[in-house]
């Protein structure tokens, strides 16, 4: 038994919640625990047939009483897959012949009606006990969840009958009407309040549906012991907080060294005081490593062999079923085309909407090519619209008198200049009072005091048709804070 | 077999909107069956009333509307007992409240008067074949969530609602407590409390068996490493929350 390898989730339940773990254990398992019940119990059932085919409610009952060797092989499987191990079918069919024959007087003969029969078979067969050992054992088990096990025992023949019965009742239904003469001329003859004469073909399609349900429910209900059985352990040994310090040591153990240090640092006194009453506490602590070595190399943790033999086997299999090969040839041919088709359709996206990317590209590469707005309330705003000396151009129109296109040049050139220098992003749908907004968001490069000053006179030279004074335009064209040209 | 496969569990955890896991504690079919045995016993006391009355007010209204009247009964007491009950604010019908079940969505929150209408009327065909609940129980054993169809359907499922207290059988109480030398996670220091809070169930050899495996922290074997754990286990309990009050 390996805790750590443990299939399922270990913590201390209820009564009727380890009832629970125990029917997810066998819905897991569900197939396995079937064929290998029926496989316990399919030759003893063949051979009662034989002996008994007249009397089929004898049939009945000795593959009834004989039942807790399919449960034998239940319990078999669901402990092995507990502690992650799949046993295989040759071991499961060497199994059978010894859950027939173990203990046989006392388990199918003396036991046969105890209630307990799931927890005291796992006592009997999973931990070998037997004699005093087995019945101090089983007492202490059975502390806990007994009366579970009582109910259990009572329902587990109720139910099996109820649903044997449920089974028949879909045969009824199920079997086409007037197709089969037999199984008419059958139903017809059988007078159901009459429960003395049943004919026989009634009476064993009725044993065939009670063993089915039988087999199924027993199935279910041993694992359901089994359950109470597993959650009675890890009460009285502990298991999950076992498990739970495992995997604290394992996490701890990537500090092992450092903490050492600290434990005995810190309980040095601890120990010296332990030491001279003569106790052994202090022991443990100054083994030898080559000691300490071989103790975690003793550890189950370091068997490979295990793993080996299955990478062996599972080579074989290959060699020896061509179908796999083929499979596997096949598995991989549908790999590379799907691959393929992913990179192609990939590809094609990417052709597809490669502008979205040239436009990414474009924003990424920032000053050069900023042609955020080339058109600003309806003045054309590109470098390029522009004459090389802006202000003297400005002065030259101010001077004939078209002061309008002066200061509407004025401004656009200063709208130009602040895109193109102080990089402020300024869209063609924008108002004056945007495009100031901006200038100012974007701080001393853009110029914003010049900015506004210009605006100004613009909004007023432009909407209210107020002319600004000669200084004041000059003014304007001396400060022009984008000039460097005419400068140099 | 991988190591990767997820355990069997009964809890169902759950993930919030908030992003917290709540844990789901699925029922099996045993207590479900009780829960109905006693819902049946209540309906047939119901009914048992209902005739009484109507043999006596069958006398002043007759066979005829007596039998319509019984029909209309028996129609809107199979259809609306479970629905109204599993519905309304306790989630659950009196047999399920009287053994600690409820039905909840998947989620874990509680179920809407559709899914409730949806789960009870899909009971129709979890009782057959002849009312038998044959389909019931095999879905209920197939499921992961121990779910019968009506419960696939409406996406509800049947959980546990009472915790039953667990037993504590402390061992006697350690002499002193010593302070934990590195942190632990909160699942460490619940394993912890959990040692010295059922250490009254394990034999003296089982328990220093489990407390080997804490060398680690307690870095001694034995008697003394299940000394020491047992002294962290009490600052961890006693003296941490009391400097915690201070």
């Amino acid at each position: 038994m390996r805790l750590d390898a443990v299939t399922a989730e270990l913590r201390p339940r209820g009564d009727l919640e380890s009832v629970d773990l125990g029917l997810a254990l066998a819905r897991r398992d569900f197939w396995r625990c079937w064929i290998l019940w029926l496989m316990a119990m399919g030759p003893a059932t063949v051979l009662f047939a034989w002996l008994l085919w007249d009397y089929p409610g004898w049939l009945l009952f000795f593959c009834w009483w004989f039942k807790p060797v399919g449960a034998r092989m239940v319990l078999f499987q669901l402990s092995r897959r507990l502690f992650g191990e799949q046993p295989t079918w040759r071991a499961l069919w060497h199994e059978v012949p010894r859950a027939w024959s173990r203990r046989f007087w006392y388990r199918l003969v003396w036991a046969r009606l105890s209630p307990f029969l799931p927890v005291t078979m796992a006592v009997e067969d999973l931990e070998g006990l037997r004699g005093d050992a087995y019945r101090r054992r089983s007492e202490q088990l059975l502390r806990r969840g007994s009366g579970v096990l009582t109910t259990n025992f009572l329902l587990s023949d109720l139910l099996a009958g109820w649903f044997g019965l449920a089974l028949f009742g879909l045969v009824v239904l199920l079997m086409p009407q007037g197709q089969d003469a037999v199984w008419t001329n059958a139903m017809e003859e059988w007078d159901p309040s009459d429960l003395t004469t049943i004919p026989p073909l009634i009476l064993r399609t009725i044993g065939g549906c009670m063993l089915l349900a039988m087999s199924l429910a027993d199935v279910f209900f041993t694992a359901a012991g089994f359950g109470i059985y597993v959650n009675t352990r890890t009460w009285i040994e502990g298991w999950d907080v076992e498990l739970g310090f495992r995997r604290m040591a394992q996490r701890l153990g990537k500090v092992l060294g450092l903490i050492s240090l600290m434990a005995v640092c810190a309980f040095s006194t601890d120990a010296t005081a332990r030491a001279e009453r003569g106790g052994e506490a202090n022991i443990p602590a100054r083994r030898a490593p080559e000691e300490v070595i071989r103790e975690v190399k003793s550890s189950p943790d370091f068997e490979v062999q295990k793993v080996k033999r299955k990478v062996a086997k599972s080579s074989d299999r290959d060699i020896s079923f061509g179908g796999a090969g083929i499979a596997h040839g096949f598995a991989t041919l549908l790999t590379v085309l799907a691959i393929s088709a992913v990179v192609g359709l990939v590809a094609w996206m990417l052709w597809k909407y490669r502008h979205v990317f040239a436009r990414a590209a474009e924003a990424d590469s920032g000053g050069e090519k900023r042609p955020t707005a080339r058109v600003v309330m309806g003045m054309a705003v590109t470098p390029e619209s522009l004459p090389p000396d802006l202000t003297a151009a400005v002065w030259a129109l101010w001077q004939q008198g078209r002061g309008h296109e002066a200061l509407a040049l004025l401004y656009r050139g200063t709208i130009a200049r602040v895109i193109e220098r102080g990089q402020v992003e300024i869209h063609e749908a924008d108002t004056e009072g945007d495009c100031l907004r901006r200038v100012e968001a974007a701080g001393q490069v853009a110029h914003p005091p010049y900015f506004k000053r210009l605006t100004r006179v613009w909004i007023r030279m432009a909407y209210a048709d107020i002319a600004p004074s000669d200084e004041d335009v000059s003014a304007l064209c001396r400060d022009w804070p984008f000039a460097e040209r005419r400068a140099a | 077999m991988s190591a990767y496969e997820a355990k069997v569990d009964t809890l169902q955890a759950v993930e919030l909107a908030e992003g917290v896991e709540i844990r789901l504690r699925m029922a099996g079919p045993l207590l479900r069956l009780a829960a109905y045995l006693i819902d049946l016993c209540i309906k047939t006391g119901i009914w048992i009333v209902v005739f009484l009355v109507m043999m006596v007010a069958g006398v002043a209204l007759g066979d005829k509307v007596t039998a319509g009247l019984l029909a209309l009964i028996g129609f809107f007491m199979e259809w609306l007992y479970p629905t109204l009950f599993e519905a309304g604010r306790w989630s659950a019908t009196p047999g399920k409240r009287a053994v600690g079940l409820k039905v909840v969505q998947v989620t874990g929150s509680p179920i809407t008067v559709g899914q409730a209408f949806l789960r009870n009327i899909l009971r129709w065909i979890d009782a057959m074949p002849f009312f038998t609940y044959g389909f019931g129980m095999a879905s209920c054993l197939a499921t992961r969530r121990f779910q019968r169809l009506g419960d696939l359907a409406a996406g509800t499922v049947v959980i546990y609602d009472r915790q039953p207290a667990l037993p504590v059988v402390a061992a006697p109480p350690p002499i002193g407590a010593v302070p934990l030398p590195v942190g632990l996670t909160a699942d460490e220091t619940r394993t912890l409390v959990l040692f010295r809070e059922r250490a009254g169930l394990w034999s003296a050899g089982r328990r220093e068996e489990i407390a080997d495996q804490a060398e680690v922290l307690s870095g001694a074997r034995g008697a003394a490493g299940v000394a020491r754990l047992m002294a962290m286990a009490h600052w961890v309990q006693e003296k941490r929350q009391g400097g915690g009050k201070r």
